[in-house]
């Protein structure tokens, strides 16, 4: 009896717990019939709460009435793509259906292919009916925009990265929230024509009529100050370059270009980076470079192809830089301890000393930083950003198709582009006009954050330094600043931007553990100066379909599916090969059999 | 009458696991079928010719062999030690060994780090440096951190089934000279083959399939994490479906082999452990000696949950090359504790996983008493179907049923009525279809339980019940339930247990603040860059509290240990 007296309390005090612990219920002044908004996001939840007061604060000023934000959350950004996708399918086709219409087979798909209107109607006249079916389909689809008839029942898409918010315009799932040029006024320009949130940067796309970056991010490098001195590691690593040295084998945490645009696009970056570095040692100066690219631009030609004044090895040195850029990515790969599509789980790592270095989102790495300064002040970890090798991209909002709430939506997009939202981003918690519990310690996109020339942004700018979490004035943080150093042309890696993740996925990942055996094996025998046929072996590219080189890598012929098998198959076997052909050099053979294979 | 009944189960449950299982997955995995309306198999295909799928089941095949040879060794013995034994302690460890497998999600692995890690508890405490054991010991670090999650699994089977052998049987072959080891291979294993068999499949084909301790120690190189990954790429890949399919099939064919070589006699015994006579009392040396495996098991595979509790007790950044943290805080609790999420993803958790357990108690009995007690064609199919929800992946699930709200709540006649909505719609409330996500996640644990309480069972009690004019549901209600209780307890507890830290489908279903369950609120916490790992922790440990107290409560409540309820 005593016992079950003794269990039956112990329940009852877990329990009670929470209820103890539970802080009195916020006072809301929203009730029913005041407007509500639906955002799905995958902002984590101190950035949910804190725009949903100010906005609704905001809103309440400005339009009388509180809002209420029924935020919806169902995990990262690739289950958010597709539940948009899945979702908008299925209330168009219950629509179409209602009207009476034939729903063919695989006319989901067709619904949101970005490509349907770019491809030639079918010849046979047999399949001529069904594809005007489709084609109908396809437009309907996207000439509609009114929640009455169909649409997700969402407004608004909140966070995720500037790919996914292009590839959901593609599809047909988001539309402009503004007819051009009736944008809000002094939202993008400024009275005397300063971009205040520019269109494009450095390679990254901040705007869209229909997408809307309103915080920037980079990606930078965050490493273990302890692992580094284990290490005996004097000098921390400051470039991309200095990743693929054998000290960090197996002790780098990396991001998965597989899973994340913006992942993707700073591997891109990173070969545009190789590609300016060989331009450079070649002896081109920036002027000449701009002019070349203007003239190639201009000319028209089909990729490789130059204008006769432009000298032949201005494209070699582009294609070499390509090239060395390949190859730093895959020794890069080859340090790799795992690659993750968790943002947190780098700093996290580098953190707690299980990473010697990692790929970081600046402000994760910024974060984690700070958190990790131990009780008595002792920092033990850093993040950088390694100069001139990082492009800024931007984390957006857009307007779904069919909103429900289109009105209100619009207003929030208003509201997350002002300089007022913006202070949420950055400000300290508590400061005036900041977020009340979180800092939230992001980078904000308004210019007038930032240092400048001219005198009405710089007063704006000093003010939002005092209340900011971190240093705007530091070129490492200002976004501008990061894009001066990092001249972006689309020509030298824009075409490889897809096929780049096919590449790493087979060259790094699916063939990992034959990479870092024979990785290994080069570093066990002196490093790649005493193997340089080792390092040839390893640095290997195949040659099928066609050999992968800078201008064939644009467009590769046949099946994604084939050619990403024959790849693997080819770096596996290439590896194996290398490993084979480093141990004789320097050991015995009866030694090189006692290397143990990698498991 | 009895083989009418049985076809009437047998057709209602297999219509009920259709709708629920087989439709929402179905809805997934044509994306791997279909392309450009057609029906292809080029992609099933394509899985056999990429050498990276193939060395994925490979490695997946291993880890469930090692795993599962694993759990074998270390949970039979104590099962039978327990069975055998009253040793000082026993009360408390007897429930604390179930403990293990009640890891919360997300703050699992960083616990775990915490004191593996290169700078982790283990390698300060014995000296060793800098190594870095989760990087290097992939394959051995995940079946041991498997087995040592799952092994309780076995140990609940076998310790119901164990509990379930008439010691008559036991004394009657002692008497006749067969003693020692030879007595329980010869009479007591075939005796509890059922109930092993039964926690045995489950622990293979979870380890088969299991998606979280991979990635913990990004061990990359198996089919479910390579299901993961391609589900998760940008851009559409066909090829995660057919591997799951590919998965499915592999683990019914797995399932059905071992059926084929352990599962195929089951011995039932007449009376049901009817005396007392059991165990021996264990006192003084030998009394710790039996006690020493118990604590030494315990401690070792609570390493990560003590991780979580030391995190949730540590101030932001003080756990770091040392043995513990270097400063505790309570605020983390505060914080935890008393957000505005918690208490009602508690009351959310609770009223999801008991609905998902009732569920489950009854189609889990349906199931086994068809497959078990009725003689009609195809029982074995239901069987094996019961077991297909531990081989599919909960993301692929979780996709699935979000694809039948999807459909059924643009219908007309869901869209304007509000009744319907709040069923079906999980945009509109998840609660329909996160229940019936958890039942359906964890029925095998109720229907394995089941059937092997079934077969253990002599037939002949129910038949003497229906001589004396019992009709079916009297004799279910009277005779058979009460006989196979500590079976339905034991796949109850797995069921409730699983069902409060289910990850995937809370995640995706529930996406409203009102309806979130606590693994999600975890996870919201765990979002929070820099503290969130320290906050969530402090929630995560408060899951672990109310699950150990749940567990080891109703072990001690319901009789001196789980299982052996009816001999007293």
């Amino acid at each position: 009896m005593m016992r079950n007296i003794t269990i039956l309390l112990a329940a009852a005090l877990v329990i009670s717990l929470p209820f103890i612990f539970r802080k009195p219920a916020e006072i809301r002044d929203w009730k029913p019939g005041d407007p509500t908004l639906v955002i799905i996001s995958a902002h984590n939840e101190a950035i949910r709460y804190e725009f949903a007061q100010a906005f609704s604060r905001w809103h309440r000023e400005r339009y009388g009435a509180p809002v209420k934000i029924d935020w919806r959350a169902i995990g990262g950004t690739s289950e958010i793509a597709r539940y948009l996708a899945a979702e908008s399918v299925n209330s168009f086709r219950a629509w179409w259906r209602n009207q009476g219409n034939v729903w063919p087979l695989g006319a989901g798909d067709i619904v949101l292919d970005r490509r349907f209107a770019t491809r030639p109607p079918p010849e046979d006249p047999q399949e001529r009916p069904t594809w005007e079916i489709l084609r109908d389909i396809h437009t309907q689809f996207r000439t509609h925009d009114d929640a009455a008839k169909f649409g997700t029942r969402i407004d608004l898409f909140f966070g995720g990265g500037e790919y996914d918010h292009s590839r959901a315009f593609g599809q047909g799932l988001t539309v402009a929230p503004w007819a051009e040029g009736e944008e809000p006024p002094g939202l993008f320009k400024s009275e005397d024509g300063i971009d205040l949130i520019p269109a494009y940067i450095s390679g990254e796309i901040w705007r869209t009529p229909t997408l809307f970056g309103n915080a920037v991010s980079t990606f930078g490098i965050c490493y273990n100050i302890d692992r580094l001195k284990d290490n005996g590691v004097d000098i921390p690593p400051s470039t991309w370059d200095d990743l693929a040295d054998p000290v960090y084998f197996r002790q780098l945490g990396m991001a998965d270009p597989t899973k994340s645009g913006s992942v993707a696009k700073a591997f891109e970056l990173m070969l545009h980076y190789k590609v300016r570095e060989a331009v450079n040692a070649a002896g081109f100066t920036v002027e000449q470079i701009e002019k070349f690219e203007a003239d190639i631009s201009k000319a028209r030609l089909p990729p490789g192809e130059l204008p006769d004044h432009v000298p032949a090895e201005y494209q070699r040195a582009i294609e070499k830089g390509f090239l060395n850029g390949i190859r730093m990515i895959q020794l890069i790969g080859a340090n790799a301890r795992y690659f993750t599509d968790s943002s947190s789980k780098v700093p996290i790592d580098v953190s707690m000393g299980n990473a010697t270095v990692g790929i970081a989102i600046d402000f994760y790495g910024r974060f984690q930083a700070q958190v990790s300064i131990t009780p008595d002040g002792v920092e033990r970890m850093k993040y950088i950003t390694p100069f001139g090798g990082s492009g800024v991209s931007c984390d957006p909002i857009s307007l779904l198709r069919g909103a429900p709430h289109r009105e209100t939506a619009i207003r929030f997009i208003e509201f997350v582009l002002s300089e007022e939202a913006q202070k949420l981003w950055t400000y300290r918690a508590g400061t005036p006009g900041g977020p009340e519990k979180f800092a939230l310690r992001r980078v904000p996109i308004r210019r007038e954050f930032y240092p400048s020339e001219n005198p009405a942004i710089q007063a704006r700018h000093e003010i939002h330094q005092q209340y900011a979490a971190d240093d705007l004035a530091d070129p490492a943080i200002n976004p501008y600043a990061l894009a001066e150093q990092f001249i972006y042309y689309r020509r030298w890696t824009g075409g490889h931007f897809g096929i780049l993740r096919d590449l790493i996925k087979t060259m790094c990942m699916d063939s990992s553990v034959e990479l870092k055996a024979a990785w290994q094996a080069i570093i066990d025998h002196g490093g790649p100066e005493a193997q340089p046929e080792a390092m040839r072996l390893l640095t290997r590219l195949p040659d099928t379909p066609v050999p992968f080189d800078w201008k064939n890598s644009m467009a590769v012929p046949g099946e994604r599916l084939d050619y990403m098998r024959a790849w693997t198959i080819f770096f596996r076997n290439s590896y194996r090969e290398t490993r084979a052909a480093v141990t004789p050099k320097t050991t015995s053979k009866a030694q090189s059999q006692d290397l143990k294979p990698e498991t | 009458m009895r083989a009418k009944i049985s076809w009437i189960i047998f057709i209602a449950v297999s219509l009920i696991f259709g709708f629920l299982f087989l439709a929402p997955l179905w809805m997934v995995v044509k994306g791997g079928f279909v392309e450009g309306g057609q029906f292809t198999l080029k992609y099933l295909v394509g899985v056999f010719r990429n050498p990276v799928y193939l060395e994925g089941l490979t490695n997946s095949l291993l880890i469930a062999i090692g795993t599962s040879t694993l759990v074998t060794i270390i949970a039979i013995p104590l099962a039978w030690l327990s069975n055998k034994y009253d040793f000082p302690g026993k009360k408390l460890v007897s429930g604390l060994i179930l403990v293990p497998m009640i890891l919360p999600p997300f703050v699992g692995a960083i616990g775990f780090q915490q004191i593996l890690g290169v700078y982790g508890g283990f390698n300060l405490a014995l000296g060793l440096g800098p190594v870095d054991w989760l990087g290097k010991l992939q394959y051995w670090g995940v079946i041991s951190l498997q087995a040592l999650a799952l092994y309780p699994i076995m140990y609940l089977n076998a310790s119901a089934a164990l509990a379930n052998v008439d010691p008559a049987m036991e004394e009657a072959a002692a008497n006749l000279g067969c003693r020692g080891i030879k007595k329980f291979f010869k009479i007591t294993l075939p005796l509890i083959m059922p109930g092993l068999f039964a926690g045995g499949t489950i622990v293979f084909i979870w380890s088969f399939t299991e998606l979280g301790t991979p990635l913990i120690m990004n061990y990359t190189k198996c089919a479910s994490v390579q299901v993961f990954d391609a589900l998760k790429e940008i851009g559409t890949n066909p090829f995660p479906y057919a591997l799951v399919c590919v998965m499915l099939a592999m683990s019914v064919s797995l399932y059905l082999i071992g059926k084929f070589i352990f599962g195929g006699k089951a011995y039932a015994m007449q009376s049901k452990a009817a005396t007392v006579a059991g165990t021996k009392n264990a006192r003084g040396i030998k009394g710790i000696l039996v006690l020493a495996p118990f604590v030494l098991v315990i401690f070792v595979a609570l390493t990560p949950h003590l991780g979580v509790i030391a995190t949730s007790f540590a101030a932001p950044g003080s756990w770091y090359q040392s043995i513990l943290p270097q400063e505790f805080t309570s605020a983390n609790y505060i914080e935890a504790l008393g957000h505005t999420m918690t208490v009602s993803s508690i009351r959310n958790s609770l009223f999801y996983s008991v609905l998902a357990v009732m569920f489950n108690t009854v189609i889990g009995i349906a199931i086994a008493y068809v497959v078990v007690r009725s003689t009609i064609p195809f029982r074995g199919i239901l069987d094996s179907l019961a077991m297909l929800p531990l081989a599919v992946p909960g993301l692929v699930m979780a996709f699935g049923y979000l694809s039948i709200s999807s459909y059924l709540s643009n219908q007309d006649w869901v869209k304007d009525q509000p009744f319907w909505q709040n069923l079906l719609d999980v945009r509109t409330n998840p609660t329909l279809f996160l229940v019936i996500a958890y039942a359906i996640r964890r029925l095998p644990y109720m229907v394995r339980s089941a059937v092997a309480g079934l077969q253990q069972t002599s037939v002949t009690l129910e038949e003497a019940a229906a001589n004396l004019g019992a009709n079916l549901w009297t004799t279910l209600r009277k005779i058979t339930i009460p006989l196979i209780m500590a079976n339905l307890i034991a796949g109850g507890l797995l069921a409730f247990s699983f069902s409060m830290l289910e990850v995937s489908d809370s995640l995706m279903l529930a996406q409203r603040e009102d309806f979130y369950p606590i693994t999600k609120t975890i996870y919201e916490l765990f979002q929070l860059i820099g503290t969130g790992k320290y906050i969530a922790s402090a929630l995560g440990v408060w899951a672990m509290m109310f699950l150990t107290v749940t567990i080891i409560g109703s072990s001690l409540i319901l009789g001196r240990k789980l299982g052996a309820i009816f001999r007293v």
